[in-house]
């Protein structure tokens, strides 16, 4: 049949099925005449419509998935020899697992389906029973035993013990235990090279603990066994199944395995580093993205030594990186070396403290600080034992989530044994997932990718969908609701920036954005507060009242229908809060300035109390009715990213680094730093083209003069006090710091997020010839903030926007004017006379970045989404044309911060602040 | 660096081993998610739809803020085809050949017979689809793009540069046809 010909059998096919049974006849009559042939394949085809239109409506993944279950499930109940199936273990690497009885020896064992290239081959099933009766010499307590290869009745299985317990992936321990179990590994693997046996795939899956603590390795011998010598290649285990972590042999093989070259015991070695390592570490020693990535690093890089604990001892990091050497030659040799300096590193043992004493305090808090890699940026040992000073009795720590990205909002299922919670994982949008208690894995609920807003004790979901995985200060958008069983969402409230039930889950307080900020609604419909920013409140358990914070870290509470009052000020990053469930107390976070946060619990008089301390970042996201806390915590970190010849890159100081300033030729940046290794509190001059950044002095950075030569900073360049009534000008190259005392005081910048331009920009500037110094934000001691322009010469400080206006600013390169944003407009000032106007044009609600070089435009940047877009608008006209769209990258946890641009909008830099968190229940809290 | 990226794109045709590689781990683990699920009596609704699979790799083999809405619906279409091949080898992969000579039992590892509606299998499908291309390459696209990678309809008419309304009529007649091709070729219906 020609083409032209079946189009018209499709033709004729879609017309006849919109018509009914004695229609289509008809119409068919008409429209085939004599052709036969077309007539005929019509009829067949619509005689199959019916049954087609389900037909394929299920996707292929699922309906092979199921078929597999059932081929897995119909194993059950076979006879393989003496062995009768009875039940279902697991998916393994090679093919899945079974639980089978021996009917002769009247034992459990675990029967384990072969590959088909072995079972089909009759010289690799001889091979693997020769492995299988050396491997069966091998009689440790260490070793999962292999007990024989089955074949009966067309089957061919191999008979292992039966192990019980989870495998090494499947936890995390605490540092001794992860030595008494590197300890026994080490104890196996020299037991099977003293028999001339090489693992050749040693890796956390196949290492199981079982409850009494005993280390069984699994597998043992058996790569080289199953190996299909045409492919060269193990099939890749699959046991960790979530996407994005799918990396099985690949991270743990030797580089002369990567290599393809002959193995010998440094293999083990190699690997069993890898697994002392992720032991410790909490992490892969080799980890990537993709299986290639992996290999790379395997055979290029270095494991990131930093990430080991900082009380790990000097022996086991020599022991780790004598294992972990790339040439064999170079490697530890002998695993029973291994086995020595863990036996000493496990000694002298320390008698178990009752629980009460402070010792044991000092561990729980090191364990809590290690199970949520709280202590990553903290420099000395030191200083965890500071921050440990207040520690009330403590309970227990569960961590639900292991990956890597950010958490969104999370809450207890109304049966307090899960926990529904958004994340944007790796790269993905925000989605909801669902996790027990206890269990290692999340699944993804069935729902198109959104955050969590609230969750009721009906079982109720509110969520937002498409919420970018970038952060902004406020995602925002259509709250829906759906039922945690399934169905569609239904969409709500439009606006939304937070929600939350009230327990009878019949009435919702949601907090919408508006143009000039945020509103309270309590019940919605009621307005109950507005203000400029207003973070995700929270019903209490009686219904009557809500919490809220206002900004970040003011907590506000409200009456339902009533008003609201601040209930305490001055909680520093905080912004969550959950109620007690006896309703009399909020929990919140507070702290956070200096890598140190605390969670409060505050009652309804305003009396606060330290409930537990913390080293890193925290947000407490809900409160089960048995008391247990669920917490986020992780780690943020401020990288500053600026355009150079190349493209974009970073320009790192240390782990909080922040960009103040951008010089003119856009090479130069003014970095300011605040992390312990940085000695906190420090600017840098940082260079765009990679050169290492230069110390400059203690302070708070404004700007860099226009000349190049020195460097403008807030504070008197010399104590660690934050002196805010001094600017001090460090030299670049030669010359001597020099101090100014100032009338007023002044703030340091905090560059806005990307696109919310309500938060005050204040960037500090010079004119060009050096003798102007814009001040964005300053104040007479008592008196609100404004903008002021300083005069160097003259030593004189002028205020130029009325008192409480210090939106964004900049200053023309004469000196002589000031543009600001003021609300939906930008307005010029003029410096000597104090005139202003309105710079005319439409308002949008981009924000001054920068004053063109020639005084003639303005340079406004805005946001959409994830592109910063810059404008140039001329100051007479304010017509405004495009410059340039700028691109940030889309990874989960990413916040945009101080964007800046040269005057002439060809070099730009930013701070990206990147926030990883993952979720841990807390049992004992009080 | 779109450059590159639109070249990495073109240069994938089928088998092209550096994306199976990316993609085969992911399948396989999915697969036996969905089947863990169902063995625990578990609705295996719950599941990643295959486009996250497809997602996932296009995420990591691809610069995310470069790309144009074009090439991603090019790398769809490679996907599909993908998945695929990757479902069929591994339904056909539980089997094995039988070796000459009669009388030899069937072993434990028979070929996974992997019900697709209708009383028809996989394998069978995928010949049957062979089969459609050679009448109507565009229909057997969209079914390979819809029912292995679960592609909607809206991303299939964006890769194939047609409205979705002619998605779903050749959608419609491709199963139509499909299911009469299958009725004909299985083995009960020799007469």
């Amino acid at each position: 049949m020609t083409a032209a010909r079946w189009q018209r059998v499709g033709d004729i096919y879609h017309a006849a099925m919109a018509l009914s049974a004695e229609e289509r006849r008809a119409y068919l009559d008409a429209v085939c005449g004599d052709d036969a042939e077309v007539r005929r394949e019509v009829e067949s085809l619509l005689a199959h419509a019916g049954d087609a239109s389900g037909f394929l409506e299920t996707p292929a993944l699922e309906l092979t998935g199921r078929a597999l279950a059932a081929r897995t499930t119909s194993w059950i109940g076979r006879r393989v020899g003496q062995y009768e199936v009875r039940s279902f273990i697991g998916a393994g690497g090679m093919g899945e697992v079974y639980l089978a009885h021996d009917t002769r020896l009247k034992r459990d064992v675990a029967l384990k389906c072969l590959p088909p290239h072995v079972a089909s081959d009759s010289s690799a099933r001889g091979r693997l029973e020769r492995e299988a009766r050396l491997l069966a010499t091998l009689n440790h307590p260490n070793i999962a035993a292999i007990y024989g290869v089955e074949q009966a009745d067309g089957v061919t299985a191999l008979i292992l013990e039966l192990v019980d317990g989870q495998t090494l992936g499947d936890r995390v321990f605490p540092m001794r235990e992860a030595f008494a179990i590197a300890r026994q590994l080490a104890d196996a693997l020299e037991a099977a090279h003293g028999k001339d046996i090489i693992h050749r795939d040693l890796k956390p899956a196949n290492i199981k603990v079982t409850p009494s603590g005993t280390v069984k390795v699994l597998d043992f011998g058996l790569a080289k066994a199953l190996t299909d010598e045409a492919r060269q290649s193990v099939e890749v285990s699959t046991e960790r199944t979530h996407a994005g972590a799918i990396m099985g042999t690949v991270a743990y093989m030797s580089p002369e395995q990567a290599r393809g070259k002959a193995l010998d015991r440094r293999t083990d070695v190699w690997a069993f580093g890898c697994v002392l390592y992720e032991l410790i570490a909490r992490r892969a020693a080799f980890a990537g993205e993709t299986a290639s990535d992996c290999l790379v690093r395997v055979l290029e890089s270095e494991p990131d030594w930093a990430r080991l604990p900082s009380d790990t001892p000097e022996s086991i990091r020599r022991l780790l990186r004598r294992c972990l050497q790339k040439d064999p030659a170079a490697r530890l040799h002998d695993i029973a070396d291994a086995r020595l300096e863990i036996d000493e590193a496990l000694a002298p043992p320390s008698a178990a403290s009752p629980p009460g004493t402070k010792r044991a305090r000092r561990r729980f808090w090191r364990r809590v600080l290690l199970t949520s890699g709280l202590a990553v940026a903290v420099a000395a040992a030191g200083y965890i034992a500071r921050s440990m000073v207040a520690s009330p009795p403590v309970g227990v720590v569960t961590q639900l989530t292991f990956r890597h990205g950010n958490t969104g909002k999370a809450r207890f299922t109304p049966d307090g044994q899960s926990v529904i919670y958004g994340a944007a994982w790796d790269r993905e949008p925000y989605r909801l997932y669902v996790t027990r208690v206890g269990s290692a894995q999340s699944r993804a609920i069935d729902l198109p990718p959104a955050d969590l807003l609230a969750l009721s004790k009906q079982g109720q979901l509110a969520i937002l969908p498409s919420r970018p995985a970038i952060d902004g200060w406020e995602p925002h958008g259509t709250l829906a609701v759906t039922a945690l069983a399934g169905g569609a969402p239904r969409e709500l409230y439009s606006d939304v920036v937070g929600a939350d039930w009230s327990a009878d889950g019949k009435t919702m307080a949601i907090v919408r954005r508006v143009d000039d900020g945020a509103r309270l609604e309590f019940p919605v419909g009621t307005v109950i507060h507005q203000a400029p920013l207003i973070l995700p409140p929270r019903i209490s358990p009686d219904g009557t009242r809500v919490c809220f914070f206002v900004g970040y870290g003011e907590l506000w509470i409200g009456e339902r229908g009533g008003s609201a009052r601040r209930l305490a000020p001055s909680l520093g990053r905080g912004g969550h809060c959950a109620w007690s469930p006896n309703g009399r107390e909020i929990f919140v976070e507070s702290g956070g300035g200096d890598m140190h946060m605390t969670l409060e619990a505050i009652e309804l008089s305003g009396r606060r109390r330290t409930v537990a301390s913390y080293t890193g970042m925290i947000q407490i996201e809900d409160v089960a009715p048995d008391g247990r806390v669920l917490i986020a915590a992780g780690t943020l970190r401020y990288s500053v990213y600026g355009s150079s010849e190349e493209g974009e890159r970073e320009v790192p100081v240390f782990d909080a680094t922040r960009v103040y300033h951008v010089s003119g030729d856009g090479k130069r940046a003014l970095l300011w730093d605040n992390s312990p290794g940085a000695g906190k509190d420090r600017v840098f001059l940082g260079h765009m083209d990679g050169t290492p950044p230069v110390p400059l002095g203690p302070g708070a950075a404004a700007a860099l003069l226009p000349d190049g030569k020195w460097a403008a900073v807030i504070g008197d360049g010399v104590s660690n006090a934050r002196i805010r009534n001094k600017l001090t000008l460090f030299p670049i190259r030669a010359g001597t710091a020099r101090t100014i005392d100032l009338p007023i005081e002044l703030e340091p910048q905090h560059g806005s997020a990307l696109g919310r331009t309500d938060w005050s920009r204040r960037a500090y500037e010079f004119s060009a010839d050096g003798t102007r110094l814009l001040i964005p934000f300053g104040h007479a001691s008592g008196r609100p903030a404004r903008v002021y322009v300083y005069d160097l010469s003259g030593n004189s400080m002028k205020a130029i926007t009325p008192e409480g206006v210090t939106g964004p600013a900049v200053l023309s390169p004469d000196g002589r004017f000031v543009a600001v944003n003021d609300g939906s407009q930008v307005r010029v000032y003029s410096v000597e006379d104090g005139k202003d106007r309105v710079l005319p044009g439409v308002a949008e609600p981009g924000y001054v970045a920068a004053w063109s070089s020639d005084g003639k435009s303005l340079l406004t940047i805005e946001q959409v989404a994830d592109l910063a877009r810059v404008f140039r608008r001329d100051i007479v006209s304010g017509a405004r044309a495009l410059v340039r769209e700028i691109r940030v990258h889309e990874i989960a946890g990413v916040t945009l911060l101080d964007f800046l641009v040269t005057r002439d909008g060809q070099a730009y830099a930013y701070t990206k602040s990147i926030r990883l968190a993952n979720l841990f229940v807390v049992d004992g809290l009080r | 660096m779109a450059q590159r990226v639109t070249e990495l794109l073109l240069a994938w045709g089928d088998g092209d081993l550096s994306a199976l590689d990316q993609l085969i781990p992911l399948v396989h683990a999915e697969l036996r998610q969905i089947a863990a699920r169902c063995m625990a009596r578990e609705r295996p609704g719950h599941t990643l739809q295959p486009t996250a699979l497809v997602n996932e790799v296009y995420l990591r083999l691809v610069d995310v803020e470069r790309i144009r809405w074009q090439n991603r619906a090019h790398f769809l279409a490679v996907a599909a085809r993908l998945m695929r091949r990757i479902l069929v080898d591994f339904a056909r992969s539980r089997g094995y050949q039988k070796r000459g000579g009669g009388g030899q039992t069937v072993a434990f590892d028979e070929a996974l017979v992997v019900d697709i509606g209708r009383g028809h299998d996989l394998l069978a499908l995928d010949d049957a689809l062979d089969e459609l291309a050679r009448v109507d390459e565009r229909q057997s696209q969209i079914v390979v793009m819809r029912f292995f990678a679960g592609l909607t309809v809206e991303e299939i008419a964006g890769v194939l540069e047609i409205s979705p309304a002619t998605v779903m009529r050749d959608w419609k007649l491709a199963k139509a046809w499909l299911l009469r091709e299958l009725d004909r070729t299985s083995p009960e219906a020799d007469g």
